[in-house]
């Protein structure tokens, strides 16, 4: 069997090496239009030849080993491990791509060079030869569209030509002077390194690589001997020997660009357009809020309520009409193929009234799940969310936050697990902890039934279209008030980083692409509801099923309550979840929502977020069947004596500690059980003091007055006094002075 | 009980025992845009700390 070719994809961040690797070995690897999204690298077969195996890197600007990413990618790349590396090259903005190209093209290993979106520099009019380029890199250069799949095949075809060459001395010179220099240490590397990655130890040593002299095993007379080389030419240049060779590089890109690029007349292009309005000063916010405003509005209030109206009513309810033709419900045909089989009532129960009510309301929501990711999908493809990040870091950098922590939050709002997993882009500590703390504030996908749930039983059937974009902000204003709150504790104090990211220009996504977007979200909503929602409502049954008959004239026995003799209506108050429920009921009493089933709703919740919804729709169904309205949503508001305390309900849903998953991915990003308890913590406290503020501040408005009405307004003054203050002094000066942020 | 509770009761208890083994296999990452290409909890991202990230990956250097 022939020998496995080794492809490294290597390349900026946001210059489309994703959307390649997805092209080219048939994977669904998530891609998203700001940096940060592939934060380690991916590993997959090209689709066409399986003997190629092609390692997506994460996006970096140099081989420098400053951040996270850069050094993973140096390692990879010096590691030995690839054939051929495919420097991926945004060719809009080829003069900032190429500095990262040269480093490449230095590691001797064998490159070839794809011009990505060579279309869109086509279209402004631009022109790059590839052929010069191609000449003065010493490296082939091909023109690709990663998302049209021009250039694609011929790319595959030079990179398995380029694998099978033996690698090369770069091609490219600096200066003369700066040349002899390296010379010189070049004869100070050991023999055992090979020709073609002789240069680029050379540049280590000069630039002082820290790791370069470790990994060389360069002996104390040679590293001497390369120090007094290097302190000479700093001298003769005036200049620190890490600046001279940024120097040297520009200075030859400057060249590259020169003969190699031809630029249309300048004009303002389409997506500078939109951007003077769209990231305006003033007007960014207001237009990001109304766009998610839009986006909720449609997603639950419009064309998604309509169809899960539609499920909720006839497919889980009671039947619909096909072509004039009568077809039962899920639950009817259910039912009936139970009793045809001669199914005991116990079986019966736990199919119907568990598994088919539990995992059918969280199916009821794929109708408004599919309109929010087609949305929310599109956004993101045509390059809006990204502008979100750049306006909201204008927002954050002013109370002491940095952007680039509203990356994971932009992520979360498809699930929280890669939201915390984004957070390995933020090189300062504190505020990494920080954005892992908040960032599952933001409603992921499965929060999306908890909002709908809310919204039916707030609103009913009138048309308040506020009250779904309202909890999307709710999520954004608690990470933002928890920022500035955290921010001027000891805890997280500093200066934040800063955030350097592209804004990719507006385009219509492909239709490929904007479609895999959505179905990975949805399919793995239903593959969620057929396995981890499942098996949880099979548990849920049980327990809500099973019980102690200690009711009046009860035997005290254990077992299946609604076949005991003279079981009251309302049996599950006797279960064993009602025990459990009711034993913890107590903390959320101050929040309006005492009940057992309220509380069993909450900790189920922690499982997954669906679950809220599934085991509502079992504790429900089973205590309400009789109501004259059967809906969900009545039987839920039913179940809170005030507006105040559904309110406070989502709230707290919405905001407490995320699901299993998330929780575990917090646990891994800590790295510290104290951290990821403090995390978790300050989730669930943060959860229930707003929920707490919700409900009492509603209840004072409706007259009624208690002891929790002091402890409301309380944490309301601690949370205003903390918002308010001035940062400590000396909050800053654990972290040196940086530039204004770019974008 | 009879032979067809029996029946799905097992098949309740069969596929809840799937699940189980699906967590422990997988993790509880089905509703993670990462699913389906993370096969193995081991290459799971969410599983992994970034100091094992790259020490995989700086293997051999």
């Amino acid at each position: 069997m022939a020998q496995d070719i080794h492809v490294a994809l290597a390349g900026n961040p946001n210059c489309g090496k994703t959307t390649l690797f997805n092209r080219i070995t048939g994977q669904n690897g998530y891609v998203g239009n700001w940096p940060g999204v592939t934060v380690e690298k991916k590993e997959a077969r090209l689709s066409s030849d399986k003997s190629v195996v092609v390692t997506d890197l994460p996006g970096i600007y140099s081989l420098s080993p400053y951040s996270p990413e850069e050094r993973v990618s140096r390692d990879y790349l010096m590691g030995g491990e690839p054939d051929v590396v495919v420097n991926v090259v945004d060719a809009t903005n080829l003069e900032r791509n190429l500095y990262l190209t040269l480093q490449v093209v230095e590691t001797g290993l064998p490159v070839v060079v794809a011009l990505n979106m060579a279309d869109l520099v086509e279209k402004s009019g631009d022109k790059i030869d590839a052929d010069k380029l191609s000449r003065r890199l010493g490296v082939p250069v091909v023109a690709i569209s990663a998302l049209k799949g021009s250039g694609v095949d011929e790319l595959i075809s030079l990179a398995r030509r380029e694998a099978a060459k033996k690698a090369e001395v770069p091609a490219h010179r600096f200066d003369s002077a700066i040349e002899d220099v390296l010379d010189k240490i070049e004869q100070l590397v050991p023999a055992t390194v090979p020709t073609s990655k002789r240069r680029y130890w050379a540049v280590k040593l000069f630039e002082r690589d820290a790791s370069a002299c470790e990994s060389l095993g360069l002996s104390d007379a040679a590293a001497a001997k390369v120090e007094a080389l290097v302190a000479a030419c700093e001298k003769d240049c005036d200049d620190d020997a890490e600046s001279i060779i940024t120097g040297e590089r520009y200075a030859l890109i400057a060249h590259m660009m020169d003969e190699c690029v031809k630029r249309a007349p300048q004009r303002m292009s389409t997506s500078e357009k939109i951007d003077r309005v769209v990231t305006n000063r003033i007007l960014g916010l207001p237009i990001f809020f109304a766009v998610m405003f839009a986006v909720y509005y449609l997603a639950i209030s419009t064309f998604g309520t309509a169809a899960t109206d539609w499920v909720n009513d006839n497919l889980f309810g009671e039947g619909f009409e096909l072509f004039g033709t009568a077809m039962p419900s899920v639950p009817d045909v259910v039912t009936s193929w139970l009793e045809a089989v001669g199914a005991s009532a116990m079986v019966t129960s736990l199919v119907v009234d568990g598994v088919v009510a539990g995992v059918g309301a969280v199916l009821g929501f794929i109708p408004q799940m599919v309109v929010l990711f087609v949305l929310l999908s599109f956004l993101e493809d045509c390059g809006y969310m990204a502008r979100v990040a750049f306006v909201m870091d204008r927002v954050f950098r002013r109370f002491g936050l940095s952007g680039k922590s509203f990356i994971p939050m932009l992520v979360s709002t498809g699930c929280g697990v890669p939201g915390v997993l984004a957070t390995k882009t933020i090189e300062n500590e504190k505020d990494r902890r920080m954005t892992v703390m908040t960032t599952t504030f933001i409603p992921c996908g499965a929060k999306l039934p908890i909002i709908a749930l809310l919204m039916g039983a707030l609103v009913g059937t009138s048309d308040a279209t506020w009250i779904a974009p309202l909890f999307y902000f709710l999520g954004v204003v608690a990470v933002i008030v928890s920022g500035i709150m955290l921010k001027k504790t000891k805890l997280f104090a500093g200066r934040p980083t800063p955030f350097v990211m592209e804004l990719p220009s507006y385009h219509f996504p492909s239709i490929r692409s904007w479609a895999l977007h959505v179905w990975e979200r949805v399919s793995a909503y239903i593959k969620k509801a057929f396995t981890i929602i499942f098996a949880s409502t099979v548990v849920v049954w049980f327990l809500s099923n099973f019980g102690t008959a200690t009711w009046a004239g009860g035997t005290g026995a254990f077992g299946f309550l609604p076949a005991m003799e003279g079981v009251p209506e309302e049996f599950t108050d006797y279960s064993v979840l009602a025990m459990l429920g009711g034993a913890v009921a107590w903390i959320f009493a101050p929040l309006g929502f005492d009940s057992w089933q309220a509380t069993a709703m909450s900790v189920t919740g922690l499982v997954a977020k669906e679950n809220v919804v599934a085991t509502a729709a079992q504790l429900l169904h089973l205590a309400d069947a009789t109501e004259a309205d059967p809906s969900l949503w009545t039987a839920f508001a039913g179940m809170f004596a005030t507006t105040g305390g559904i309110m406070a309900f989502g709230a707290f849903n919405l905001l407490c500690a995320p699901c299993f998953a998330a929780m575990g991915t917090i646990r891994v990003q800590m790295n510290s059980a104290k951290w990821t308890a403090v995390a978790l913590g300050y989730e669930c406290g943060f959860a229930w003091v707003v929920g707490l503020m919700i409900n009492q501040f509603y209840l004072a408005a409706t007259g009624v007055f208690s002891v929790w009405t002091v402890v409301a307004v309380a944490f309301a003054a601690l949370i205003v006094f903390q918002l308010v203050r001035p940062m400590p002094k000396g909050a800053w000066e654990d972290a040196p002075a940086v530039a204004a942020p770019a974008a | 009980m009879g032979l067809a509770d029996v029946v799905i009761l097992a098949a309740i208890v069969a596929a809840v025992a799937a699940v189980v083994v699906r967590v422990r296999k997988k993790g509880v990452c089905a509703d993670c845009s990462e699913a389906g290409t993370c096969a193995h909890k081991g290459h799971c991202p969410a599983h992994m700390d970034p100091a094992e990230v790259e020490e995989r990956l700086s293997r051999g250097l």
